[in-house]
């Protein structure tokens, strides 16, 4: 926790905090640009570029309308969801980790993926197509949390507390849902698809999804943005905040809100992608500290590239796709076992 | 202190995936670089284009002379590699070591894309543009989305995408689809008529059973022999067709590897007659004293579904099923067909791979498998 006075101390951290900042920043454009260079479909350097320009200014090129094609409906869509989904979950992931207080807490924390997953696979159940497919999944994503929400605010004694029972208890109802509907689902049809909804996968990136789920993901992580100087506040403790003329229960439900919006988009389009909320922040935190002002915004930013980079191994490594979720467990788990042992041993 | 050290370990790691990334992406790019041919080659043929309709009704546009086909999924893979094994460019899954000797060792050493379907969801989507076939062809059951799908993939990739419906009783059909869309109506024909004619023959006997002569059969899978294939699975379409599935549940599963039973239900619905899949306790369950007292057992009457290079009746349930109606049936009704066994899998192994079965061959597929005196008939 540092503090909030100003001093020689701090302001050497704040500049050492912007050139991490823009050094990470730099680092994830750098991803990017190669992400949209690199594919299983050989495209030229001055290809991509040209491409690219072309939707701006109009350039004639020598690219072929394949190679066109194939950049703006699988490759370009798929480097931005997996930038966008990467910097949501991040981000999320660190303002829950920041309100339970909690080192433990991912962005799903709360029922959100569940939700989601239970939306989905209803949705799947009744063969509604996927533009629904995704709409239900946000919509019973943040029904979940609206539901543990109201029922901590009913409960006696320790809010927190009363918040992640109810999350347990929403999550596993919601998860026996989804058990459910694989009982009940057409097992050649439509139990492969929530199988493979359930994995998590970027592959099906379209840019209809992505500006479907741009808008909450975007509001949410603006919202987290702006917040972040009073997650700050509620480490302190509830007395503490209001001393600071802060409601934290209220900094509280809007943290909650922003994050469980932006976890929502997400998971509708992508599926389940675990560890990166729980592992980014953690990451982050090594690299600019605790103090939430800074940690956010690198969230945003190391996720991002985190994400990309691990779907980039994901679609290059072999002919066939590798799903994601087992490479963001085999990256993000060794990473995370040393990043604990070594502060252990300190 | 504790930032500058984890900072040095993250750039570590930001260099790393960085280089790895790279060494990737320049790989593949080295290791296939179709991308200006792919785009001649398309120009050149644009001349010629004919269209297509595939088994939804979606209207295609291809190339007049289609050189190299990807395909979509394992059952699409069964069957073009039986019509067009020089035209694939690319599997849906891996050839297993035992499967070259009848697929040829050349199949081996294609890349594997990944299925557009199932599970696994692991379609590679540049991959497959860069071995630039001149189309994707997905077969079997279609599913409910099967045209936006389809019409979703072609758009992205830039490649026509035909789905061509097949069934157990409708192989000879699709073969004839294939024929037109490859170019390759000869091959089809020989292929296609072999379906019409097995097909014909097993339904000619097993229609003319009454319910009573119908053997009663289970399917059973695993290594303890107690996950089955039920009445009314996708894998089990065979022993619907030719036998009556005794093992009922409610809800029928689609895994190749069955869904797991007791063995106080086996014994309950008692089956005449057990069909173990491949690597089961075929050779050890005649000694196991739990299943003594199961009929098929204590008689005999229990096999092992032959496995190279598919198991003859599912996972995939593909054209091997074409080749699995004709043995089950001999399995359970043997006194019904002139010809044998041994002569069925000769002529199916010559007409669908080219290959001629030797004895030992034979030996090793059939161990198991033949019908034994006192089976159920």
């Amino acid at each position: 926790m540092e503090d909030v006075s100003c001093g020689h101390g701090a302001e050497a951290r704040g500049r050492r905090y912007s050139r991490t900042l823009l050094v990470l920043g730099m680092g994830v454009a750098a991803v990017a640009v190669l992400s949209l260079m690199l594919g299983r479909y050989p495209m030229g350097v001055t290809d991509v570029l040209g491409m690219l320009a072309s939707r701006v200014v109009p350039v004639q090129g020598g690219w072929s309308a394949q190679q066109e094609s194939l950049f703006f409906n699988v490759r370009l869509p798929r480097v931005v969801l997996a930038l966008m989904v990467g910097c949501s979950l991040s981000a999320a992931g660190a303002a829950f980790q920041g309100v339970f207080q909690n080192p433990l807490v991912s962005p799903d924390f709360l029922g959100a993926s569940q939700g989601a997953a239970l939306g989905a696979c209803v949705a799947i159940l009744f063969s509604l197509g996927s533009l629904a497919t995704s709409l239900a999944s946000f919509a019973v994503s943040m029904a979940s949390v609206a539901i543990v929400l109201a029922v901590s605010t009913r409960a006696k004694g320790n809010r927190i507390l009363a918040t992640v029972l109810a999350g347990v208890m929403v999550s596993s109802l919601f998860q026996a849902g989804v058990s459910y509907t694989k009982l009940v689902a057409d097992p050649n049809a439509q139990l492969q698809a929530i199988t493979f909804w359930l994995m998590g996968s970027l592959t099906s990136a379209r840019f209809r999804d992505i500006a479907l789920m741009g808008v909450p993901a975007v509001v949410g992580n603006v919202g987290l943005f702006v917040l972040r100087w009073h997650i700050n506040v509620l480490t302190m403790g509830d007395d503490e905040a209001l001393s600071l003329g802060v409601d934290a229960q209220r900094v509280r439900v809007a943290c909650i809100f922003c994050a469980t919006l932006v976890t929502a988009a997400c998971v509708s389009v992508t599926g389940i992608i675990g560890w990166v909320g729980l592992v980014v922040p953690h990451l982050a935190r090594g690299l600019v500290g605790v103090d939430y002002r800074r940690l956010i915004p690198a969230s945003m930013v190391l996720g991002a590239g985190f994400l990309l980079a691990v779907d980039d191994v994901a679609r290059l490594a072999t002919t066939a796709e590798i799903p994601i979720g087992i490479l963001t467990a085999f990256v993000g788990a060794p990473f995370f076992v040393r990043l604990i042992t070594r502060g252990r041993r300190r | 202190m504790r930032a500058t050290l984890t900072r040095r370990a993250f750039s570590a790691l930001l260099a790393g995936v960085l280089g790895l990334t790279l060494t990737y992406g320049l790989s593949a790019c080295t290791a296939t670089q179709p991308g200006a041919d792919a785009g001649d080659q398309a120009q050149e043929q644009q001349a010629g284009t004919r269209t297509f309709t595939d088994s939804c009704g979606r209207e295609v546009e291809l190339p007049a002379k289609v050189t190299k086909v990807a395909v979509g999924g394992p059952l699409a893979q069964q069957v073009l590699l039986t019509i067009a094994p020089d035209e694939i460019v690319g599997l849906a899954t891996k050839v297993g070591s035992g499967q070259t000797a009848y697929l040829g060792e050349g199949v081996s050493e294609l890349p594997v894309f990944g299925q557009i379907y199932g599970g696994k969801g692991d379609f590679n989507k540049e991959a497959v543009a860069a071995a630039a076939p001149d189309v994707i062809i997905d077969l079997g059951e279609a599913k409910e989305s099967i045209k936006e799908d389809m019409d979703q993939l072609q758009e992205q990739l830039g490649i026509p995408c035909v789905h061509i419906e097949t069934s157990l009783a409708g192989y000879d059909q699709a073969y004839t689809m294939l024929g037109k869309l490859l170019g390759k109506q000869d091959r089809a024909a020989e292929l296609s008529s072999y379906c019409k004619k097995a097909y014909e023959e097993v339904n000619g006997v097993v229609s003319s059973l009454s319910e009573g002569e119908r053997a009663q059969v289970a399917y059973l899978m695993g290594d303890s022999g107690l996950n089955a294939i039920a009445k009314g699975s996708f894998q089990g379409a065979v022993v619907d067709f030719v036998a009556t599935n005794v093992i009922e549940v409610e809800k029928a599963s689609g895994s190749g590897k069955g869904q797991e039973i007791g063995l106080e239900q086996i014994a309950t619905v008692d089956p005449q007659l057990i069909v173990f899949g491949p690597g089961s306790i075929y050779d050890s369950v005649g000694d196991d004293p739990a299943w003594a007292d199961v009929s098929a057992i204590r008689s005999g009457s229990y096999y092992q579904v032959p496995g190279s290079p598919y198991n003859w009746l599912s996972s995939p349930p593909s054209v091997n099923q074409v080749l699995g109606m004709q043995w089950l049936a001999r399995v359970c009704y043997p006194q019904k067909f002139k010809s044998g066994i041994q002569d069925v899998a000769k002529s199916y192994y010559k007409t669908f791979y080219n290959h001629d079965l030797t004895d030992a061959e034979m030996g090793e597929l059939l161990a198991g498998s033949l019908p034994k005196d006192g089976a159920v008939s």
